[in-house]
């Protein structure tokens, strides 16, 4: 850095970095500190009670096991967080010669473009969306942005679309989706270091970018970048490959890496209800069938069948976590963790029957 | 048939026949073949290209396959697929040691029955008939690509492509090619792919051995949680026959 450019320099990251604590202690309360050149693993967990949000919970009120054995946190954040959404919308195939079902088939494009704008209901004017779309391959429709009618634009051209789609595509568009946060948060971090505007949250502020996403800082004070969120909405017309020919888990680690939420719209046609309100829980038969079903309950998201179910606030289920960290087990890297969180019991008796959903794993780094 | 009630029937088929796919290995048609014994390793490479760069995945896996027809496949997750007789089929899950098999008992005309459509047996080994790509334009023909060694022995290749054109509203012009090769001696395709514009995956067996597996392989090992049902099982049309059959009952252990 040229030496002239310190004197003006200064006061600005100075400024930057008052911003930045006013903020962090704002957003976290108080802010917790990350023992140096231990790994953390970060997880954010949504508690609902009768389906509505529950706040107010605090650190003490959460455990979190790691292959089954109990963890101590050591950090903790409960502040509803602006997010990063991909949206991935499938093509309603109508196929060309079937003159009988392009009515058919044409009411279920409108059916996920009505689902996607639904999906984005609860858009906070600080939230950003990108769209892409996919049959064979993907394509960005929009890159991210907060500006709406851009959105709306971009889920009307698709909603216009269609054309025919392969197994895979699915994972080819998730990995699409990650790859275009991890950009952007690169991007944001070549802007400005440090900007409290920028990235979805490198939880790792003295990691390049490319490692952020899993864990959590090693380092001192909670990272002042823990300021967005990561989610991927996929709206497809069947949530199953056909024939499945992929395992969800490589895009269930690739969402785990990255930190990234993924929650599943799924249109089927007449669904019957009995069947498809089964519990997506792995003991059951659909938690490996509804292959994006399946990805989300693993990432922690959730999954909606349009048209039958109610339509939650799919953002709100993301904004609204609690981030908990815990330190990452020693292990080779690439070994696969499951993790659960639950309430202590002491919290279990104040909120009876809530529900908590997040990931349900993470890779070794 | 009503058009809702046809799609809804359809749907729950294609539901019913993803599960006993829902493997990275794809090949229905092999199901059922009565030939020499199997055992091999399973490889599928995905590349794609990606506005951010290159993105490759290679996914590995075990294959079995009995004098009789029975077949297993292990995915590298802790899964396993395996197909019996009379379309006998179980889903595992290892790390769960749980199971979930499907036990078809029902009308020799049921559409799942062997010889029915889908799957074609013959000279569709990939069962590429079968629907890979979804929709009415799936390749019906495999075209005639000729012949080379794998893993020393003579394969024949076929290819069908297909190009999107005669949508009403787009997109057109998206292509996408299905090449297999089969070892005619083995019944087996020892490699395929396909290809979109950006996206290619391709399957290849190896170290195949010819000999007989241990018939435990086909099996569901002991002490493991099982959940059956019965797929079209003959049962009557009811009001609320519009599920999604199978239906699993209670748990048991496996004896």
């Amino acid at each position: 850095m040229s030496s002239h450019f310190a004197p003006k320099r200064t006061p600005y990251c100075l400024r930057l970095l008052r911003l930045g604590a006013i903020l962090a202690f704002s957003c976290f309360g108080q802010a917790p500190r990350f023992e140096a050149g231990v790994a953390n693993v970060r997880i954010d967990a949504l508690v609902t009670q009768k389906g509505r949000i529950v706040t107010g919970l605090e650190q003490g009120d959460f455990q979190v096991r790691d292959d089954g054995e109990l963890r101590d946190t050591v950090g903790f954040a409960s502040e509803a967080l602006p997010l990063d959404v991909v949206l991935l919308c499938q093509f309603v195939h109508v196929p060309p010669n079937e003159k009988n079902y392009q009515n058919f088939f044409q009411y279920f494009s409108q059916w996920n473009m009505n689902s996607a704008s639904k999906a984005l209901e609860g858009l906070r004017p600080e939230d950003r969306v990108a769209v892409i779309s996919y049959g064979l391959d993907p394509q960005v429709e929009q890159p991210l942005t907060s500006d709406h009618a851009e959105i709306a634009a971009a889920l009307r051209r698709i909603g216009t679309r269609n054309g025919p789609t392969v197994s895979g595509a699915h994972y080819m568009a998730i990995e699409w989706g990650l790859r275009l946060l991890a950009q952007e948060r690169a991007n944001e971090q070549k802007k400005g270091e440090g900007s409290l505007t920028s990235g979805t949250g490198p939880e790792r502020p003295s990691r390049t970018p490319e490692t952020h996403g899993n864990s959590a800082a090693a380092g001192s004070v909670v990272p002042l970048k823990v300021l967005r969120r990561s989610m991927i909405i996929t709206v497809s017309w069947r949530g199953y490959n056909s024939p499945a020919m992929f395992n969800d888990e490589p895009a269930i680690f690739r969402l785990w890496e990255e930190n990234t939420v993924l929650s599943a719209i799924i249109s089927a046609p007449a669904p019957p209800a009995r069947v498809i309100r089964q519990p997506l829980e792995p003991d059951t038969f659909r938690y490996r069938l509804d292959n994006l079903g399946h990805v989300a309950a693993e990432t922690g998201g959730s999954v909606v069948y349009a048209p039958t179910d109610d339509f939650p606030d799919l953002l709100a289920r993301v904004r609204s976590g609690y981030s908990l960290w815990f330190r990452a087990a020693e292990a080779k890297p690439g070994t696969v963790r499951r993790i659960s969180v639950e309430l202590t019991e002491e919290a279990k008796k104040r909120h009876p029957g809530a529900e908590i959903r997040a990931r349900k794993g993470y890779l070794v780094r | 048939m009503s058009m809702p009630r046809t799609i809804l029937v359809l749907w729950s088929m294609l539901a019913t026949a993803g599960a006993a796919c829902a493997q990275f290995v794809l090949f229905p048609g092999d199901v059922g073949v009565r030939n020499k014994p199997i055992i091999a390793d399973v490889t599928v490479t995905v590349t794609s290209e990606t506005p951010w760069g290159p993105y490759t995945q290679t996914q590995s896996g075990k294959y079995w396959r009995s004098r009789d027809g029975k077949t297993r496949r292990d995915d590298g997750f802790g899964h396993s697929y395996i197909t019996g007789l009379n379309w006998w089929r179980a889903e595992i899950d290892h790390d769960a040691k749980m199971a979930y098999e499907f036990v078809h008992n029902g009308p020799p005309d049921n559409p799942f029955a062997k010889g029915s459509s889908p799957p074609a047996l013959n000279d569709d080994p990939a069962g590429l008939s079968a629907g890979l790509l979804e929709g009415a334009e799936a390749p019906r023909k495999l075209v005639r690509i000729g012949e080379k060694q794998i893993e020393g022995r003579k394969v024949t290749g076929r290819r069908s492509e297909g190009v999107a054109k005669g949508y009403p509203w787009g997109p057109n012009g998206d292509r996408w090619t299905y090449e297999v090769w089969t070892a005619n001696d083995l019944k087996l395709a020892v490699e395929f792919q396909y290809k979109t514009r950006l996206m290619k995956v391709v399957q290849r067996f190896e170290n195949i051995q010819e000999r007989d597996p241990d018939p435990e392989v086909f099996r569901i090992p002991k002490g493991y949680r099982v959940r059956t049902a019965y797929d079209h099982g003959g049962a009557p049309p009811s009001a609320l026959s519009n599920d999604l059959r199978p239906l699993f009952g209670d748990v048991h252990i496996q004896k």
